[in-house]
């Protein structure tokens, strides 16, 4: 399983990248929405999952999702929106432009797996 | 003409700078102790724009945030850059500026974290009819949490 981790903060880049590579994933970065393009057009791995934060420079996160799920080849990827932004209003926002599952930051390593867990994306190995 | 800002209660300031403590306790477990350093602060700020707009400013000794982005990144504080440092807190005040924004309405926004060493501790404005102001002992260091109004920010 691979995963693309997209969010400005390198610091938080980490943190999500210790918590997938505990559930087996191998990982990309990308700093913004452009670069996560980039990434996805060139991956030599397939992205499995995608970590998308909401508020970055150059393109945020809800206009990637939105360029994710306009193209045929992309639309496998589950995604998962990882962001500060909590209104109602926003989840309501992303997952309308395409995102699969919404986690709020300050997030715990448990609350993370379990919105995993409940888009099937913790492998077998991981979750026993 | 722009609406009187409406900054959070003391009360619920620290119930919001206690969720990120308490989660980046959980996510990232306790920083190495850093001993006291030069004085400097890493101060970072985002603001909430919208119909109340506000800063949220976040200090911290840089010798704590070393600490804590040696924990943040999981590297040793002698291999961190200063740009470590600074995103480190950056990610702080990000995650504090969204629990402030989740108190005012939907079209508000939150813009990027900038984050910045002070080489002095030069003060804030603290008249509280203007700013929120929390101050809180994270391992060992004392991390304040201001929310400034908007017309403070400006001046």
């Amino acid at each position: 399983m691979h995963a693309l981790i997209v969010d400005d903060s390198r610091a938080m880049r980490a943190i999500l990248r210790r918590n997938v590579a505990a559930l087996g994933y191998t990982t990309d970065e990308a700093g913004h929405g452009e670069e996560a393009l980039a990434v996805l057009r060139s991956a030599e791995k397939p992205i499995d999952l995608m970590l998308v934060d909401w508020n970055m420079p150059v393109m945020d996160g809800l206009t990637l999702i939105r360029e994710v799920r306009a193209q045929e080849e992309w639309r496998p990827i589950t995604i998962m929106m990882v962001t500060t932004e909590s209104e109602l209003g926003q989840v309501v926002r992303a997952l309308a432009a395409g995102a699969n599952e919404y986690l709020m930051k300050p997030f715990t390593p448990e609350a993370f797996v379990e919105k995993l867990s409940i888009l099937g994306m913790v492998p077998v190995e991981a979750a026993s | 003409m722009s609406a009187a800002p409406v900054l959070p209660s003391a009360d619920t300031l620290e119930a919001i700078v206690d969720d990120m403590q308490l989660a980046m306790a959980e996510t990232v477990g306790a920083p190495a102790s850093e001993p006291d350093g030069d004085g400097a602060l890493v101060e970072a700020a985002v603001d909430v724009l919208g119909e109340s707009p506000c800063r949220v400013v976040v200090r911290y000794p840089r010798s704590g945030a070393r600490g804590l982005a040696g924990a943040m990144f999981d590297r040793a504080v002698a291999d961190l850059e200063e740009s470590d440092v600074l995103d480190a807190v950056g990610e702080v005040a990000n995650i504090v500026a969204g629990g402030v924004k989740s108190l005012s309405d939907d079209a508000s926004t939150l813009g990027l974290p900038q984050a910045h060493v002070a080489t002095d501790a030069s003060p804030l404005v603290l008249d509280p009819t203007h700013a929120t102001t929390v101050g809180r002992e994270w391992n060992g260091h004392t991390l304040q949490v201001h929310v400034l109004a908007a017309a403070v920010t400006s001046a």
